[in-house]
């Protein structure tokens, strides 16, 4: 039985709760707080990244819980293949993203997106090309002008900000490309994003985790409020 | 080139950006179905990858971006934007 017993506040609605989550291959021995879906999507993976995906599901069920006040296998997730998963509730949304070793969950209420990359998941050697498929043509003039050694992580910090925006947005890569996607600097040192042909703005907001990861959390809202709060309660 | 070799060369390019086996990410991809369960930053890096070792120009239109669902997606745009600049 989980002992989970802190009850959360819903965020107010220009607020976002950011939990930060050490993804611990222990918490795979928690699947029996899945659904069923969620653990045939878990046996779809193998190894560590099926620790993975089980770790970052339990957790986000554990976290959801807490606003809900219900069990953590009651909590009402739909996570159909391919797609983001949502929580069936009238004011609650969340966001959920890992890599390796690390997770983030955003809570809020209305339009929510979260992204968290490695910093190695573009290597130097890779960043002139994939500059060009992800970025602007502003936004590539505007990374040229940087120092060499400061690209690699500029470059997967506007990822992750655009990744951000499109699951804010409910839709993943294959159905909306990047390039289109331009981020721009508020003066109070935010972000705002927009699509083309598109007139609503996100307002963005980057996630300090350290030096190896970069992150991002887009909001419909352009005055949002991100509380981070730590989450380690997976535990035995 | 077929589409079969580009779906290898984007197979070899994932293992290497991930750090995989490819045989091991092969049965992944095998049990996954419709699913891909692969970082998508991963398989844009893979597919701009290949598609520079060929000199393919891989422009990100929104024409192109339902190939970015899956492997086979990605690899049958390569092979097709190939045939498109050889007949050019």
């Amino acid at each position: 039985m989980f002992n989970n017993p802190t009850h959360m506040s819903l965020p107010a609605p220009s607020e976002v709760h950011l939990w930060h989550v050490p993804l611990q291959r222990s918490a795979a021995r928690f699947s029996q707080l899945l659904s069923q879906d969620e653990r045939a999507r878990a046996d779809r993976r193998v190894g560590d990244r099926r620790d993975a995906f089980i770790a970052a599901h339990v957790s986000t069920r554990l976290i959801l819980a807490r606003y809900l006040a219900c069990p953590p296998e009651n909590v009402p997730l739909a996570s159909p293949p391919g797609e983001r998963p949502t929580v069936d509730d009238r004011y609650l949304s969340f966001s959920l993203s890992h890599t390796e070793g690390s997770a983030v969950v955003a809570v809020g209420q209305g339009t929510i997106g979260v992204d968290l990359e490695q910093v190695e998941a573009i290597p130097p050697d890779e960043v002139e090309g994939m500059a060009d498929f992800i970025l602007t043509s502003a936004e590539q003039v505007e990374l040229r002008r940087r120092q060499p050694r400061e690209r690699q992580t500029e470059l997967v910090r506007a990822w992750s900000r655009k990744e951000a925006v499109l699951k804010a947005c409910g839709v993943g890569l294959s159905q909306a490309v990047m390039a289109d996607i331009s981020i721009q600097r508020t003066t109070d040192g935010g972000h705002t994003a927009s699509m083309v042909g598109d007139a609503q703005l996100f307002h963005v907001e980057d996630i300090d985790l350290g030096p190896d990861y970069v992150g991002a959390i887009a909001t419909g809202r352009l005055s949002s409020v991100v509380t981070s709060l730590n989450f380690e309660a997976v535990a035995a | 080139m077929s589409v079969v070799s580009f779906r290898n060369e984007v197979m070899a390019a994932l293992a290497r950006a991930k750090r995989r086996n490819q045989a091991e990410l092969e049965r992944e991809l095998m049990a996954a179905g419709p699913e891909c369960t692969f970082d998508s930053i991963h398989l844009v890096r893979a597919a701009v990858r290949v598609a520079r070792e060929h000199g393919i120009v891989l422009k990100p239109t929104p024409a192109i971006a339902p190939s970015f669902k899956s492997v086979e997606g990605v690899a049958t745009l390569l092979s097709s934007l190939a045939r498109g600049q050889d007949a050019a």
